[in-house]
């Protein structure tokens, strides 16, 4: 069973992602949340998760900062942006800070489901 | 070309960035040609700075109470009442989501901007000398809805549109 964590300060947005996994075909999984990314640091030092979708601006850790801080502990998960922010600049700051992609909310299930493929988790 | 016709440019892409998240997110539409009678003067409103170097702008959309737990309860995908701080939250990510679609729709014609965080707040807007606001009432899903831009008149974010 795949293992998704998902990281936004919004339980509206939370809530959000959580209906548009459920929508999206992805087959059987398991959702955790964190509200920031100090939160999600401490779960994925818990255990293994296949993919973290986490928004872009957070209190405490951003974003931004989440990969950074997972890589520098030496873990290895895969990793999505889901966030209003959707200028080229932002996509290729989250492509450098180490996301294999980022979805531009408002985003349809569709679009999570085609992110999510090429990784294997859909 | 005036600043009014400027605003009203940022209003054209706050009522497209709003009917985009009624479709994909709400799974409902957006009627900016509904008929709406008066909306109370007393709203619940949420706005969204933009800010760039040269100024900002807030981004910013209202209704009554009753509106702002059917938007809620739409997104939280409930058929309960929600909590008020719930419904705050709820009004806040669709303030960020249409403001985050402003953003990229005027990316081209403008400086760098940042997204502010979401302020929610109930009564009636007043504006300085210095302020002004462009405003449309729409039916989003079933809610009628105001959507609205305040900035300074002096500002930059004001002037884009010079042709």
């Amino acid at each position: 069973m795949k293992k998704l964590l998902i990281v936004d300060d919004s339980k509206a947005m939370r809530m959000i992602v959580r209906r548009a996994l459920r929508q999206a075909n992805l087959g059987e999984h398991q959702v955790d949340e964190a509200t920031n990314g100090e939160e999600a640091l401490q779960k994925l030092r818990g255990g293994p998760f296949d993919l973290v979708l986490a928004d872009w601006n957070m209190p405490q850790m951003n974003g931004i900062d989440l990969p950074k801080a997972v890589r520098s502990e030496g873990m290895s998960v895969n990793f999505g942006f889901v966030t209003s922010e959707g200028t080229d600049d932002i996509r290729d700051l989250a492509m450098q800070s180490g996301a294999q992609f980022l979805i531009v909310k408002p985003f349809t299930p569709e679009a999570l489901h085609d992110a999510l493929k090429p990784l294997g988790l859909a | 070309m005036s600043t009014r016709v400027a605003l009203d440019a940022w209003l054209a892409a706050t009522v497209d960035a709003a009917t985009e998240f009624a479709s994909t997110t709400l799974d409902s539409t957006l009627d900016s040609d509904a008929a709406i009678g008066n909306l109370p003067m007393d709203l619940t409103e949420c706005f969204v700075a933009l800010v760039g170097e040269e100024g900002s702008l807030q981004i910013g959309l209202a209704a009554d109470a009753a509106g702002c737990q059917t938007l809620a309860k739409a997104l939280f995908a409930s058929e309960d009442d929600l909590p008020d701080e719930d419904v705050s939250d709820a009004l806040g990510e669709i303030a960020n989501i249409i403001a985050g679609g402003v953003k990229k729709r005027m990316a081209t014609t403008q400086q760098p901007l940042a997204l502010g965080l979401p302020i929610v707040m109930e009564g009636h807007l007043r504006l300085t000398e210095r302020q002004q606001i462009a405003q449309t009432d729409v039916m989003l899903g079933q809610v009628p809805t105001r959507l609205l831009i305040v900035c300074n008149k002096d500002q930059p974010a004001s002037k884009h549109v010079t042709a």
